[in-house]
């Protein structure tokens, strides 16, 4: 075999690892599990806005229409490409019918009805909520919405859904029609379901490794003491977990358990052996923070993110043996591999 | 496994490779641009390259530096107000506070935007010395304070809304945590008046001579870190005081308040 052919074979095979990786089918169980829990968690926190709407939206609210427009349009120096046509509605009232509007899509959603339409349109609102809430966001918003922007490219609406019903009910028209056979689609692997599961995978570990270095460059990430200053927050607290401070290799441990975790999650959550250990610090890390650090909403959703990593096959297995079959899918898990 | 559709064309997934390493440049550089952010300013190789993907990286909110209680979790900071009507009658409130914003998400935030007052603030200035010396960043100045005074007015705003018919004045209160070694030895409550400091907003030249000015500029460029990440930062305040405040101590009448 010559250099020349070495190198080629050898770049066919990174190719062709690209494009299993990317590119092959995969089944949605996962991503329709994802779309449920993510639907919900996205609607209720439009449910708490409800309750406060003027309060954050609104030409009375902490920071006014125009602020939140000069925040971003460089009144002062400052500007972006964050736009959102609600920095235009001044009117309780409209406001109002737009949040329904939006509770009313982000429901459908969360249920699966017309998922390939409701799904774009949600993030779409989301986002338009994003730029205008400036200052009033957390690490809760930005998750759901990433998770929603990736979900909407596969068909999360397959499986668990309105949709999977009315695919039934109009088999017979689906049949004949492209249109209806897209808006429905069937619980089958699909490329769309793999390139959503691979961004919201890929996003989560540039989450955590810049999570993980943005620590490192703190003494008391190293020190150990970080731990303690986090429960000593009184505006974070939920359960006071002061009682701590008496028990230093306690404190000190979570605090390098976090560190470590974080940087190397995006290495160690793709073997098959180290997968399961890094999902578990994940649920305990998550677990922990939403229920002593107050974020209950940001703890479950990072948990709910972190559930892209479960193998669609797994699911499947558990919950729709005959659905798996119907798909053709025998063997365990080929997404799972890199 | 047998999948029933036919395998993408390769033009189709040269097409998808190229917007999905696109995407994923959009969601990688602007964290790594947060932390190549120095005081010279970001790595010139980062700010380039990610200057092509900061539209589009924007316009989805993907613009995050992912700094969750980093580099150090540090104090929190509250904003207080004294609502006080034409008899002279004063009503004192802080902000965030879980007996009035419920469910947790509100009280959220609510602290959300009280953490926003203090990433965003700007001392009063620029110093005349900036002026000369550097008439860029003294101009960044201005637009900064100008952005902190707008929102903070806002914030005055939305109480007088509330409160209609009254003066609002507002203050921010920084909520210090425990040191360690002082609580295992003197275990104390983490709302205790002496965790809680008025933090003043004054010149910085009132504090500092024309030899600290390069410490004027640093806290400068850690306002503009502020407006893009959702870190926690350890904020540098030179002007704090270190005077106790409780939950009921005045507001106005003094040269903390700020009001309008």
């Amino acid at each position: 075999m010559t250099q020349g052919s070495k190198v080629k074979e050898w770049f066919a095979g990174y190719v062709d690892a690209w494009d299993r990786f990317w590119f092959q089918p995969c089944l949605p169980y996962t991503v329709c599990i994802l779309r449920l829990v993510v639907g919900i968690m996205l609607l209720y926190s439009h449910l708490v806005l409800a309750a406060n709407l003027t309060v954050f939206l609104g030409e009375s609210a902490w920071i006014s229409n125009e602020t939140a427009q000069q925040l971003h349009n460089g009144s002062f120096g400052f500007s972006d490409w964050g736009w959102s046509y609600l920095w235009m509605i001044d009117s309780p009232l409209w406001l109002r019918v737009h949040h329904g509007v939006t509770m009313l899509v982000t429901a459908s959603f969360a249920i699966g009805f017309l998922t390939r339409l409701t799904g774009p349109l949600t993030w779409f609102l989301q986002l338009m909520y994003l730029h205008r809430m400036t200052g009033a966001l957390f690490g809760f918003d930005q998750i759901v919405t990433y998770t929603v922007m990736y979900l909407m490219l596969s068909p999360c609406g397959s499986w668990l859904s309105v949709d999977a019903k009315l695919r039934k009910y109009f088999a017979g028209r689906r049949s004949k029609s492209g249109f209806l056979r897209w808006l429905l689609p069937t619980a089958s692997p699909s490329v769309g379901a793999n390139i959503a599961t691979r961004l919201l995978q890929l996003h989560l570990c540039v989450i955590y490794l810049f999570g993980g270095l943005s620590k490192a460059r703190g003494q008391s990430w190293w020190d150990g003491t970080a731990m303690w200053l986090s429960v000593g927050i009184y505006e974070y607290q939920s359960i006071d977990m002061t009682w701590l401070s008496s028990y230093p290799r306690i404190f000190t441990g979570m605090t390098h358990f976090t560190l470590f975790w974080e940087v190397f999650y995006c290495a160690l959550i793709w073997p098959r052996m180290t997968r399961p250990f890094i999902l578990l610090g994940a649920v305990i890390l998550h677990g922990g923070i939403a229920l002593f650090l107050g974020m209950i909403t940001f703890g479950v959703m990072m948990i709910a993110a972190n559930g892209i990593f479960v193998p669609p096959e797994l699911i499947g297995r558990f919950v729709d043996r005959k659905g798996l079959q119907k798909a053709g899918v025998n063997e365990p898990a080929q997404s799972g591999k890199k | 496994m047998k999948a029933a559709m036919k395998p993408l064309s390769r033009p189709k997934r040269l097409l998808l490779s190229g917007l999905l390493i696109g995407h994923l440049l959009a969601v990688v550089l602007p964290p790594l641009s947060f932390q190549t952010r120095g005081p010279l300013g970001t790595s010139p190789s980062i700010a380039s390259l990610f200057a092509w993907f900061e539209p589009y990286s924007q316009g989805l909110y993907i613009d995050r530096g992912y700094a969750f209680f980093a580099p150090n979790p540090g104090p929190s900071h509250l904003v207080q107000a004294a609502i006080t009507n034409s008899d002279g009658e004063r009503l004192e409130i802080m902000f965030p506070d879980r007996t009035q914003q419920w469910p947790r998400l509100s009280y959220h935030r609510h602290f959300m935007l009280t953490e926003f007052l203090e990433e965003i603030y700007q001392p009063p200035g620029p110093p005349p010395e900036l002026q000369k010396l550097d008439p860029a960043e003294a101009q960044y100045w201005l637009g900064a304070r100008a952005r902190y005074e707008r929102v903070r007015q806002s914030y005055i705003e939305h109480l007088r809304h509330i409160y209609p018919d009254r003066t609002v004045q507002v203050r921010r209160i920084e909520h210090l945590i425990p040191e360690i070694l002082e609580f295992q030895q003197r275990p104390i409550e983490l709302t205790d008046d002496s965790l809680y400091r008025p933090m003043l907003d004054v010149p910085v030249l009132l504090e500092l001579d024309a030899e600290n000015l390069p410490i004027a500029k640093e806290a400068s460029a850690d306002a503009r870190g502020g407006e893009s990440a959702d870190r926690k930062i350890q904020t540098d305040v030179p002007a704090s005081s270190s005077a106790p405040v409780s939950g009921s101590a005045p507001v106005s009448g003094s040269a903390l308040g700020e009001s309008r």
